[in-house]
């Protein structure tokens, strides 16, 4: 093998409990967050489910309120519901981000977040959460979390308790050699998608993220490219018996989030010209069950995917999860 | 990149043989595909048997292709791929302006009649 593979420690060889005082010891009682959604269950459920986290939760039944509340209190983060009579969630979202930029800003929704990737897209938002995943208790709030603190990076938030290998990619051999040794430790019975998925975003590291050829056709890329160490995309991966998770890292933070959301809002009938690149990204979005792109801007992307091996364990709506600070 | 070369009615088939992984493949794919609309065979099928799966670059050329061959008036479809990469390509839309056929009978027996109505790729978009 010609790359070498290192043990990075485990991601978070933590009980529940424990996780449990860590979260909320970074959970200051500071953090505000604001509710905004029509149904009342809703908002009951989510103030619950924060509320033990250690946050301060205010509710708003319709976006009017919402910026009323705003107006009165301050607060570290807005999450809104998308449909609700009266102001929707994404005009609510661009509101907020003029009068209060300090605020951070989520939507959510009981429905496919894919058929509102143009509106996304436009509205220029980055997390989209999915109602349906407030079942998964502990990823949703990771989320949350995530985002108040702006600690975005890392494979252990997502897969506590896995070992986590780390490899770096300076060439086109490592990165096969990689990305085979990762495919062969997926347990599930799609791994083809798995592949793909791994190749391209390792790929798109490499090529977007550091030799910066997103102006070039495709065919005209080089594979013999030799990344010096300091430039290095590095790949992190580690599995349980349930899932696998794979992090990707460039160093250059290139990647916006206005290019994510041009790429995934992709439609064929727009002309060849526009369609050169991206479409790595859409699949990965399709196939894979959690996709997490996290930006420092001028320093560090990260793209994660996390993968549950049993096709029933996965979510049939997706969170829309960019993280840009 | 392994491919072998046949004619089906009035269409050259590109036979990919192995996986179509590596960017010079690509090229080789593309320039091919150029060499024959040089020819004026503009029916150009590509099938791919023993491909197991086709990642964007991939894609993004025989999109690519089809744009040279649409304006040349001629049609390129995709034959015989299997059901990964069928998926793939669905998932992407692909298949709303390439035509993707089951087999060369199929393909033998079909009557082009360019895209679908509802793709607006123009030749020379």
């Amino acid at each position: 093998m010609e790359h070498m593979t290192e043990e990075i420690g485990r991601g978070g060889l933590l009980g529940n409990a424990e996780r449990e005082r860590n979260l909320s010891a970074t959970s200051p009682k500071s953090y505000r967050i604001l509710i905004a959604d029509d149904e009342e269950g809703i908002r009951m459920f989510v103030t619950l489910l924060l509320e033990k986290k250690g946050y301060e939760i205010v509710c708003a039944p319709d976006a009017e309120t919402a910026l009323a509340m705003l107006s009165q209190q301050p607060f570290d983060l807005l999450i809104s519901d998308i449909r609700m009579p009266g102001m929707d969630g994404f005009e609510l979202l661009q509101r907020v981000e003029r009068e209060y930029p300090q605020v951070k800003r989520i939507l959510m929704t009981g429905y496919d977040i894919d058929n509102y990737i143009d509106m996304v897209r436009q509205y220029n938002i980055g997390n989209v959460l999915s109602k349906s995943e407030m079942v998964n208790y502990d990823e949703w709030c990771e989320y949350i979390e995530s985002i108040l603190s702006e600690r975005i990076f890392g494979l252990d938030r997502l897969l506590p308790g896995a070992s986590i290998r780390s490899s770096l990619v300076q060439n086109h051999n490592q990165s096969r050699e990689i990305c085979a040794e990762i495919v062969r430790e997926y347990q599930g019975d799609d791994r083809v998608y798995f592949e793909v998925a791994v190749n391209e975003l390792i790929t798109n590291a490499v090529y977007h993220g550091v030799l910066q050829l997103t102006n070039v056709s495709r065919e005209q890329w080089q594979e013999d490219y030799q990344l010096d160490p300091f430039e290095a995309v590095r790949v992190s991966w580690c599995s349980d018996s349930e899932k696998i998770g794979v992090s990707i890292e460039d160093p250059r933070g290139k990647l916006r989030k206005t290019d994510v959301l041009r790429w995934l809002d992709h439609r064929i009938d727009e002309p060849l010209g526009d369609q050169e690149h991206g479409r790595g990204f859409m699949l990965v979005r399709r196939f894979i069950d959690r996709f997490v792109i996290n930006i420092d801007r001028g320093k560090k992307t990260e793209c994660v995917i996390l993968q549950n091996f049993d096709k029933r364990m996965r979510n049939r709506y997706k969170p829309l999860l960019i993280h840009e600070i | 990149m392994k491919l072998s070369i046949r004619t089906a009615g009035k269409y050259q088939v590109i036979q990919i043989e192995e996986e179509l992984n590596v960017i010079s493949d690509l090229q080789e794919l593309f320039y091919l595909v150029k060499g024959y609309l040089e020819q004026d065979k503009s029916s150009i099928a590509v099938c791919f048997p023993n491909t197991s799966y086709i990642y964007s670059g991939a894609i993004a050329v025989l999109l690519k292709c089809f744009k040279a061959v649409r304006k040349d008036r001629g049609d390129l479809c995709i034959i015989e791929s299997n059901p990964d990469i069928k998926g793939m390509l669905q998932a992407l839309n692909i298949d709303r302006v390439i035509r993707i056929l089951d087999s060369e009978e199929e393909l033998v027996q079909s009557v082009p009649d360019g895209p679908p109505e509802h793709a607006s790729l123009q030749p020379g978009s």
